[in-house]
Formats: C-alpha cells, sequence, structure tokens
C-alpha cells in the first residue's frame, strides 16, 4: 500500500510525537537476535590451542617465578636490604596486580548485555536506514555522557531530515568521537611509554610480567573512560585475553634477551641497549593493545582511514622513552668510543 | 652590496612565488547527463554552495576540509579558456531567487566556470596555504551519444537510423516529413531541397525527444548545434532510401551528404573528444530516473541504452577508440541520481541502488580500468522539505513543496523501484512522481540541498588535503 503516491493531510505536531516516538523506542530489538551466536562459537581444535597456550603461559611463569626467587636469593645474600627491598616490590606489585584482576573479572559478569551496542551500530552502518540513527546516537551520547558537550551540539545542528542513517553515524564520529580519540589516545601513549621506560630499567622478569598486567589493565580501563562507555562484555573478554599474551611475552621475550646477550658475550653496554629494546618492545606491544581497547570501546567502528595507527602512537611513546632513557643513551655512545 | 643583497632578496622570493604556483594545483570537473537531468541547477548550486561554504550558516558536514575548518575561502575568477563560453551563474542564480523562484535555463553547449579555493593543507610538510583551481565544465549528455558514430561509415549510420523506422511505430510516422523528400542519389546535389530535409529531420529529432521522451538520437548536434547552427556539416540526413551501388559521382546528393557527415565526425565529434573531453579530471553524469520511470518502459530501456552509450566514453579499454584519440586522465566518475528531493528520504536507497543497476556494467569497465566510481542521489536544490503527513487515519512521513504551477503540494510519492524495473512494475505502476519548483530562499543565504556534500567530498576530497 505504501509503494503508491499519496496525498497527505498535516497534522498538529502533538500528534507526529508520537511517531517519532515509536521510531526512537523500536531501537532495542534490532540487533537483539544475531548476538549469541557470533563472536566464540569455535571448534574443540581452537579450545585444545588455547589450553596449550594456556599450559604455556602457566609453565613460563612457573619457570619465571623460580628464576626469580633464585635470584632474589643470590641478592639477599649478597645484600641483604637489597635483597629485602626488591621482595617488598614484588609483593606490592603482585598485590596490586592481583587487585585489578580481580575487579576486571567482576564487572565482565556484569557488562554483557552492553555488546548490543557494537551490534547495532554495525547493523546501521550496513544498511541503508533513514530512521534509527538520530536516536541511537542520542543514546549513545546520553551514555556516555557527551549530550552537554559543544561537539555534541555541533552534531545536532549539522544534521537534516534527509540524512542516511550512516551518514548521521559517520558524523557523530567525525565530530563527537574523533574528541574521544584524542583523549584515549593520549592515554595509550602515556601508559606504552611507562612499560617501556619501566621494562628497561627493571632486572627482574616476573616484575616486569605483573608491572604490564597492572598497566595494561590500567590502560584498559582508562580508554574506557575516555570513551565513557564500557568495553562489552566481548571487547573486555578478547582484551584479557591479548593482554595475557602480551605479559607472556614480556617475560618470555626478557628470559630470550638474557640467553641472548650471555651468548653474545656482551657486556653491561650490550645489557643495557637490550633491555632498552625490550622495553621498546613491550612499549609497542601495550600502544596495540591500547589501540584494541580503543576499538573495543568505540561504539561505533572506525571507517578505514580514520583508524589511528600505531606508527603514530609508538612515535609518541619513543619521545617519552628517549627522555628518560637519553642518560643511558650517551653512556653508552661514549663507552662505545672509548673501546 | 645593498643592491645585491636586494636583488637576491627579490629572486629569493620570486622562486618561492614560482614554487607556490608550480605546486598549486587545478582540477578540471566535468558535468554531463542527458537533457532534463538538472545539470545547469546542479553547478549553480555547487558553485552556490562553494562560495558560502566558509559562512557561519553554511551546511556541508559531509565535506571533510569544510567540517574540520580547513577552507579558507571560495570565490570565482575568471576562467583561463577564453575560448570556451562562461557559464551563466548570475543568470541561474537570479531565475533560483526569483520571485516566483524558477529552475534556471538548460544547457544548450559547453560552458565553463572557474573557483578558486584556498585551504589550509594537512601533513608535516604542509605549506601554509595551498589554492585549488577548480574549473567546472559543463556539456551536454547528448554528444557523447555521438561517440559510436566514429566507428560508422554513412551507409552503416544510414541503416542503422533505417531500422529504427520500422513499419507502424510512432517514430516512423513522425519521421514522414522528412523521409518524403526521395531524392534521387546520382542527381546533382540541391542545396535547397537538402537544407529543408535537414530542418525537417532535425524537427523529427526534437518530436522524438519530447513527444516520445527519448534520449538516444543521433547526430545529437543537431539537437544542441551550439555555435554552429546552420553550418552545411549540420545539414545532412541519414539514407533511408535505396542504398545506391560505389557509382556514385562526385558532386551528386549522396556523395555530398556522405562528405557532410564524415565532417562531422571529424569536426564535431573528434573535436569535441580532442578539445574538451581529454583534459577533464573528474567526471559527474546526473541521472533523471524519475522522469524516465514516469515517462514508461520505452523512455526507460532508452535511456538505459543512452547511458550505456555514454558509459562507453569513459571505458578506455586498450582496443578502446578513445585510447587512441587521446590519453584521457580522467579517474573518478560519480554517477549521480538526481532530484531526490522528489521522493522521501527512505527511498534514496532505492534510488541509488536502481542508478547502480543502470550503470553497474559501465562501473565494472571503469573499475578494471583503475578509473574509480561511486553512485549517489542527491537533490542540488532541495524544493521540499519532509513532514509527516496523514492519509487515511495513517500517518506517513512525506514531502511538502510546491508544483511547477505554484500550486502547494504535499504528497508522499511512490516507491522507487531498487532495481531496473519489470513487466510488472510497469503495469501495477501508481501515478507518476510529482515535479517540484524551487524553494523560496532568503537573498544571500546558501541554497537548501541533499548531499550536495557528499559529492564534494568524493570529487575533491583527495585534492584538498
Amino acid at each position: 500500500m505504501e509503494d503508491r503516491r499519496v496525498v497527505l493531510e498535516p497534522i498538529d505536531e502533538a500528534l507526529a510525537e508520537p511517531v517519532r516516538a515509536a521510531t526512537r523506542t523500536a531501537l532495542e530489538p534490532v540487533a537483539e537476535e544475531p548476538a549469541q551466536a557470533a563472536p566464540e562459537a569455535p571448534a574443540s581444535a581452537r579450545r585444545a590451542r588455547s589450553g596449550l597456550l594456556i599450559g604455556g603461559i602457566g609453565l613460563v611463569a612457573l619457570l619465571l617465578l623460580a628464576q626469580m626467587l633464585l635470584g632474589l636469593w643470590r641478592l639477599a645474600q649478597d645484600y641483604p636490604l637489597l635483597g629485602a627491598g626488591w621482595a617488598l616490590a614484588l609483593a606490592l606489585l603482585l598485590g596490586v596486580a592481583g587487585n585489578a584482576l580481580w575487579r576486571f573479572w567482576r564487572t565482565l559478569a556484569r557488562l554483557r548485555g552492553r555488546d548490543a551496542l557494537h551490534r547495532q551500530a554495525r547493523f546501521l552502518l550496513d544498511h541503508d536506514g533513514v530512521s534509527e540513527g538520530v536516536a541511537f546516537c542520542t543514546r549513545l551520547a546520553e551514555l556516555s555522557g557527551d549530550s552537554g558537550s559543544a561537539s555534541f551540539q555541533r552534531w545536532r545542528t549539522a544534521l537534516s531530515a534527509t540524512h542516511n542513517d550512516r551518514e548521521v553515524l559517520a558524523l557523530y564520529s567525525q565530530t563527537v568521537l574523533v574528541e574521544a580519540d584524542e583523549r584515549a589516545l593520549a592515554q595509550v601513549v602515556r601508559h606504552a611509554g611507562d612499560v617501556s621506560v619501566m621494562l628497561a630499567l627493571s632486572r627482574f622478569p616476573l616484575v616486569d610480567m605483573l608491572f604490564v598486567l597492572w598497566r595494561q589493565l590500567r590502560l584498559a580501563e582508562d580508554v574506557a573512560r575516555a570513551y565513557g562507555v564500557d568495553a562489552g562484555y566481548w571487547g573486555r573478554v578478547r582484551l584479557l585475553r591479548a593482554i595475557v599474551r602480551n605479559m607472556a611475552l614480556a617475560g618470555a621475550s626478557e628470559v630470550a634477551a638474557e640467553v641472548g646477550t650471555q651468548l653474545a658475550g656482551a657486556g653491561v653496554i650490550g645489557k643495557l641497549s637490550t633491555a632498552a629494546a625490550q622495553g621498546i618492545g613491550a612499549g609497542i606491544l601495550t600502544a596495540r593493545l591500547g589501540l584494541r581497547a580503543m576499538a573495543a570501546c568505540r561504539a561505533i567502528p572506525w571507517r578505514e582511514d580514520e583508524r589511528p595507527r600505531l606508527a603514530r602512537v609508538s612515535a609518541g611513546m619513543l619521545a617519552n622513552v628517549r627522555r628518560y632513557l637519553g642518560a643511558d643513551d650517551e653512556d653508552r655512545e661514549r663507552g662505545g668510543r672509548s673501546r | 652590496m645593498a643592491s645585491i643583497a636586494d636583488t637576491l632578496a627579490t629572486a629569493g622570493s620570486l622562486a618561492g612565488e614560482l614554487l607556490d604556483r608550480a605546486l598549486d594545483r587545478q582540477l578540471r570537473l566535468a558535468v554531463t547527463g542527458l537533457s532534463q537531468s538538472g545539470k545547469t541547477a546542479f553547478i549553480t548550486a555547487l558553485v552556490n554552495q562553494l562560495e558560502n561554504a566558509c559562512a557561519a550558516d553554511s551546511r556541508l558536514p559531509l565535506w571533510q576540509a569544510q567540517r574540520r575548518g580547513r577552507l579558507l575561502g571560495v570565490r570565482r575568477v575568471p576562467q583561463t579558456n577564453a575560448h570556451i563560453p562562461s557559464f551563466a551563474y548570475t543568470a541561474a542564480l537570479d531565475r533560483l531567487f526569483g520571485d516566483p523562484p524558477t529552475w534556471p535555463e538548460s544547457t544548450r553547449g559547453v560552458s565553463e566556470v572557474r573557483l578558486e579555493i584556498r585551504y589550509r593543507p594537512v601533513g608535516r610538510f604542509a605549506r601554509a596555504r595551498g589554492t585549488l583551481y577548480l574549473d567546472i565544465v559543463d556539456y551536454p549528455g547528448e554528444w557523447l551519444l555521438d561517440l559510436p558514430l566514429l566507428r560508422l561509415d554513412y551507409r552503416a549510420w544510414s541503416a542503422q537510423v533505417a531500422a529504427t523506422l520500422t513499419p507502424g511505430s510512432r517514430r516512423r510516422d513522425l519521421a514522414a516529413p522528412w523521409t518524403s523528400w526521395q531524392p534521387a542519389a546520382a542527381s546533382p546535389f540541391a542545396e535547397e531541397a537538402a537544407a529543408g530535409a535537414a530542418r525537417a529531420y532535425t524537427a523529427y529529432l526534437h518530436a522524438c525527444r519530447g513527444q516520445l521522451g527519448l534520449s538516444l538520437l543521433q547526430p545529437g548536434r543537431f539537437l544542441l548545434p551550439g555555435e554552429h547552427e546552420g553550418a552545411p556539416m549540420l545539414q545532412f540526413v541519414p539514407w533511408v532510401w535505396a542504398m545506391p551501388g560505389d557509382t556514385c559521382a562526385e558532386g551528386s546528393t549522396f556523395r555530398v551528404l556522405e562528405h557532410r557527415y564524415e565532417q562531422y565526425k571529424k569536426h564535431l565529434v573528434r573535436g569535441f573528444y580532442r578539445r574538451h573531453f581529454a583534459g577533464f579530471d573528474r567526471q559527474i553524469v546526473l541521472v533523471d530516473c524519475l522522469h524516465a520511470l514516469n515517462r514508461g518502459p520505452e523512455c526507460f530501456r532508452d535511456m538505459q541504452h543512452a547511458l550505456h552509450r555514454i558509459m562507453e566514453s569513459f571505458a578506455y579499454g586498450k582496443g578502446n577508440l578513445l585510447a587512441r584519440l587521446f590519453a584521457p586522465r580522467i579517474d573518478r566518475v560519480l554517477f549521480v541520481a538526481s532530484k531526490a528531493d522528489h521522493v522521501t528520504p527512505d527511498q534514496h536507497a532505492h534510488l541509488v541502488s536502481l542508478l547502480q543497476h543502470l550503470v553497474r556494467d559501465s562501473q565494472l569497465v571503469a573499475r578494471f580500468e583503475g578509473v574509480s566510481t561511486d553512485c549517489l542521489a542527491i537533490a542540488s536544490v532541495q524544493a521540499t522539505e519532509v513532514a509527516p503527513g496523514r492519509a487515511g487515519g495513517r500517518t506517513l512521513n512525506g514531502l511538502r513543496g510546491h508544483a511547477l504551477d505554484g500550486s502547494a503540494l504535499f504528497v508522499r510519492p511512490g516507491e522507487v523501484p531498487a532495481a531496473i524495473p519489470d513487466e510488472r512494475w510497469w503495469r501495477e505502476r501508481g501515478e507518476p512522481f510529482d515535479s517540484f519548483r524551487p524553494p523560496r530562499v532568503e537573498a544571500g543565504s546558501p541554497l537548501p540541498h541533499i548531499r550536495l556534500d557528499a559529492a564534494l567530498e568524493y570529487l575533491l576530497g583527495d585534492r584538498l588535503d
């Protein structure tokens, strides 16, 4: 019936209202159904692989713990005070990291519902609808606390009745969400810089692992706060998995680097530079995780050309590292010349 | 010493200026479409939007350079190609802002308008200010329909025309005035009789377009002769009578007509491609799908064929005739379904989908040749506003505006088919889509539009970085 031309009569605004309200409330059910099947329904092969991964990570952690205790024991024999200090630091970090992990798991359980936003955004971007975009973005702004911001007002004035949902979402993404992008990116740069400096300075693999774990959990939370939206259940699961993997890599790369330098018979100088390289490596891993966290928290996915690049983050991070480690570099240069 | 230093300083600034000029870029944007597809309105609206792009009330949010505030200003400047007529921008604008507002007069030939766009470039090594000179060139799409003539000689073309005059068809009835000429092929050429027949043939082409709504009419220049009106190369007719053998002498009627046909091909068809087409960087093709849907299946199919012919000009295969004529450099083609404001926004997706079906083949070829293409539904000047209204107890989104005669109109137009309509659609189609007159806009404020900013982003976006 609606495909025919109809001459319309004007209606007063009071009657127009329910129409709009109807389109507004029609939002919820759209994205509910394709929910459960989508993300994690892998074959048993993947489960076996992840079992192996967890086993491997556990083994590495155990070995590292043993090595750590051995190192501490040796250190305590030579310098008792220093050993006690390290033991205290380790215990503190362990406590902080454990606490962060516990909080993270607890929130996980409450967040199952939030993935709907992502699915709905994707649905609106993929379909040529015209009625739901504005209501969706307004709800997003309410959820993230952006609805009073200047950028939100700019978005509202830029809208017209002829924009389709995709254009409405793209405009929202490019007007309102870019500001959150900037805030989140600043957090990523900061945390990645911290991780790389810390790993370049520290000497104990287990401390490194815990530090990486702690910083990356904080990073995920800070990024989520920048967007004012929670990462969503699956987003968090994926992030946590990535964090654990990064943590293991931080430890493993350290062991490998240590063996490598010893084999090469390098002195203190060589060790310093491998530590710096390791720090930067871990920093880049952290930055990657930060970008992943941003993607998980951003309600409307980036277009391919808007995606922030790792290169941009690592450039900022390297500037940080250079500021902290500048003295070491000079030492090394001097050492190289004297040789 | 001081004078040497002065000279060096002058030389330095001169070099900088030269470098700037070398870095300043220009872009030739060609606008075409079959007649009545809204070319003039499009260019007028585009220039109007660009001139107002930096004003506080500009509405081009989908154009990134504008939204990010990188645009410093746009103004019209004198064109560099003095031999091309200027686009009558002011006259068209006067009509749009007139009382009552009317649509601008249609394209009659090539015309051009030049704009200077100043912007703030991005990137690490960006200059403080960039300038892009944008030449917008308007030309009738009918001229592109002549391209296939290059492959046909007079006899083959005549045979093709004769085949369209099937007995009993309306075309044959309309053609009666010139087919009744009945010249003898070998007799000496009679100027007056031939000119009369050519006039009758031109009238026939106009009748085909006006009464039958056809677009695929050759030679295209007969309909829009431009500055060549009255030239002998525009005075010939296809030979639809008994084809003579090879024995016609020089100066005979058949020979002279054949010669004029060849002259037409050489000077007008080839000349257009060499002088204009080869220099275009970007192309926008306007298609009025709604008009064709209103006119019926025959007209729609004819438009489909005509579009296909037009697209052949953009498909630069190795064996293509055009590739041998020149090295074309168009790298983006935007297909636009114009007059999107004549349907409700929920139908825009269907309009785009219909357009995609219409230009599908040529899009594939263009992509293969490395030319990027896109389809959009736009309205250069938004003549209607979207408002909810009531019909039979239901509340529907409709369009509020004024018909061409000025009467108020508040309707929900029918659905646009999302693909090439089939027999059933034609059988069951409802009332035709209404035409609207331009809206009343306060003088000085930018014209309302639909997605012109998206078109600008596609056509200019990458050149303003």
